[in-house]
């Protein structure tokens, strides 16, 4: 589940123990007949991942010849780069690239903040269960179907009675999804507005890791509530921000497929053409196996990429490094 | 600024985005009860206006519609059990401190969260498997949910007394009887949380049941699409009505179909919300 994605942070590298001599002194062996019940757990697991993660992952040499469902993955024949230097010289090649970009970056730069002032904001409610109330109601969104929540962006910008026109040009009522102009506006808007109150979760459990004593003290020094938040919070969270930050950017090429997808129409292709329509497209309804797993493993380079660049940088800034 | 200025001002200012996180939501509720035409000139912004179940009733009297949420039921039953099934036999030996292997086993799955082959490759692999047209298409290709596997056992370390799993060993219970009788009874509280979360995957999903399913397995929100995002099932629906009445009997159903899509996951949240956040928390404070 790709809201679960924030959890990978929960995964931090821990400090090396010491080697230990193994527990009463018993073999290696020893151990391992020992715990078979463990091992056994673990077969379907690993049976799954084997399947359905890594073999996946070794047919992704398809990219690089033709397959032909007959052949198999390690029986087709070798192309090399041909279906790269075809996504290349696609007609739209120049256009889906700036767009998958230009809509992951305007909405990193746009939803990124969101989430940290929030959670700064929230976390100085003094009240209790008025906290409470505004942390149900901000996460609301996060549970509710993508499907739904295109259905509703349809709804309220139709040009017959939607909600924005009614409001805002009911003279002159405009097809807002017709125009490729404000594409990136409704898909990062709405983002924020699903994905938002969420995000703030794990700002919030990072703030109640602060010492209460610290806010004692600051306030009997007469440090204002703004000041609290400067002083205090904010740089207790620089850390988890980096670090966020890190993941986001390392996924700038992975836009959000489904919700382009379904609010993409004939004539806002201008902005919502990105490469993961197009891989979707080739694939699975012209069942161009190879060059769609070219064009998607072109993409994960970049993003791979992309993490390690933006991870060295943070490393040097902020001595925070993730992986 | 004093203090008493400032909680005045935050509480105002979280009362203002409450109500943009919340309204759109509201409308469309209100909508969903509402004669259409009513709505499409803006009289129901506050209260509903012609008070009317028709939407709702045609929702479950539609054949596609019904069929679909009786689909989505059923993934999202044994899709939710399949994924705590699987989270928790992967999560509690890793979270055996001294098992040998522990650390390659745990790279071994960690690496799929962040690599994978791809849409292409996966679809290729789930055909060949002979999933196609199959329900389990919908769970299997996931792999184990490693987020949930990550919260899961580091539950496990921390808030599982080592003295009960201890006492339970020297009382004679193997591991199995260990993980059932005391492990999983102690962990109900990110049990609820995991089930949450799986709940929320399945009951939303379309995209994988459109590539791997067939018409008349879809979901509820795939078929929901061809009323919200396109026209063909409204099409079906409507047809042989005059174009007013098929109009406001759309209407009807657009609003209906996204109140009955939303509102399950809408209610069950807010009970667990409290575990997730725990979830969360220890997860910050070790990071």
């Amino acid at each position: 589940m790709s809201s679960l994605a924030e959890s990978k942070v929960l995964e931090t590298p821990k400090k090396k123990a010491p080697k230990k001599a193994p527990p009463h002194g018993k073999t290696l062996g020893r151990r391992v007949t020992e715990n078979w019940q463990l091992y056994l757990m673990l077969v379907i697991p690993v049976v799954i991942t084997i399947i359905y993660k890594y073999i996946p992952m070794y047919g992704i040499q398809i990219a690089f010849r033709d397959y032909k469902a007959a052949q198999g993955f390690f029986g087709s024949k070798w192309v090399g780069w041909e279906w790269f230097e075809r996504f290349f010289s696609n007609r739209n090649f120049g256009r889906m690239i700036e767009n998958t970009i230009k809509l992951s970056v305007y909405g990193l730069l746009w939803s990124f903040p969101v989430p940290i002032i929030l959670a700064l904001a929230i976390n100085q409610i003094r009240f209790k269960r008025y906290k409470r109330v505004v942390q149900t109601v901000l996460y609301a969104p996060h549970f509710i179907a993508i499907m739904v929540v295109c259905g509703m962006i349809r709804i309220f910008l139709s040009p017959n009675g939607g909600l924005i026109n009614i409001l805002f040009n009911s003279a002159n009522p405009v097809d807002y999804l017709t125009e490729p102009g404000a594409f990136r506006t409704i898909y990062i808007a709405s983002g924020i507005w699903q994905d938002a109150g969420w995000g703030t979760i794990i700002y919030l459990a990072t703030l109640s890791a602060v010492d209460p004593g610290l806010y004692e003290a600051a306030k009997i020094d007469g440090a204002s509530m703004w000041q609290r938040i400067r002083v205090i919070d904010i740089p207790e969270l620089i850390p988890m921000i980096v670090l966020q930050l890190i993941m986001a950017a390392s996924g700038i090429m992975s836009v959000g497929f489904e919700k382009v997808f379904l609010l993409q129409t004939e004539l806002n292709k201008a902005t919502s053409d990105v490469i993961a329509v197009y891989v979707y497209q080739q694939g699975i309804e012209k069942q161009q196996f190879s060059l769609s797993t070219a064009v998607g493993l072109f993409n994960t380079v970049i993003n791979v990429i992309l993490l390690i660049v933006v991870n060295k940088i943070a490393k040097k800034a902020a001595d925070v490094s993730f992986v | 600024m004093s203090d008493k200025t400032s909680d005045v001002i935050l509480v105002a200012l979280m009362a203002l985005i409450m109500l943009i996180i919340a309204y759109p939501l509201y409308y469309v509720i209100v909508a969903s009860v509402s004669d259409p035409f009513d709505v499409q000139a803006g009289k129901t912004f506050l209260l509903p206006s012609q008070f009317t179940l028709e939407g709702y009733q045609r929702v479950f009297s539609n054949g596609n519609l019904l069929n679909g949420f009786l689909n989505s039921v059923k993934y999202t039953v044994i899709g939710t059990l399949y994924s705590v099934v699987t989270v928790y036999i992967t999560a509690y030996p890793l979270s055996k401190k001294n098992l040998p292997g522990r650390k390659w086993i745990s790279i071994f799955f960690i690496i799929t969260m962040y690599f994978g082959g791809g849409l292409i490759p996966t679809y290729l692999v789930v055909k060949e498997t002979g999933l196609m047209n199959n329900m389990w298409a919908l769970f299997l290709p996931g792999g184990v949910g490693m987020g949930n596997v990550i919260i899961v056992r580091n539950f496990f370390e921390n808030n599982i007394p080592k003295d009960m799993i201890e006492a339970a060993q020297i009382d004679g219970a193997d591991e199995f009887t260990t993980f059932l009788r005391v492990v999983v009874p102690l962990s109900r509280s990110i049990m609820a949380v995991i089930v949450v979360f799986s709940m929320v995957a399945f009951w939303n999903d379309w995209f994988t049941a459109l590539i791997y399913l067939n018409e008349s397995q879809a979901p509820f929100p795939l078929v929901m699409r061809g009323i919200v995002i396109s026209t063909d099932q409204l099409t079906k629906m409507t047809g042989g009505m005059t174009h007013l009445e098929a109009t406001r009997i759309g209407e009807l159903v657009k609003y209906a179909s996204m109140i009955v899509a939303a509102a399950p996951m809408l209610i069950i949240y807010p009970f667990v919300q409290k575990y997730f956040e725990q979830g969360f928390m220890t997860g910050a404070v070790k990071g």
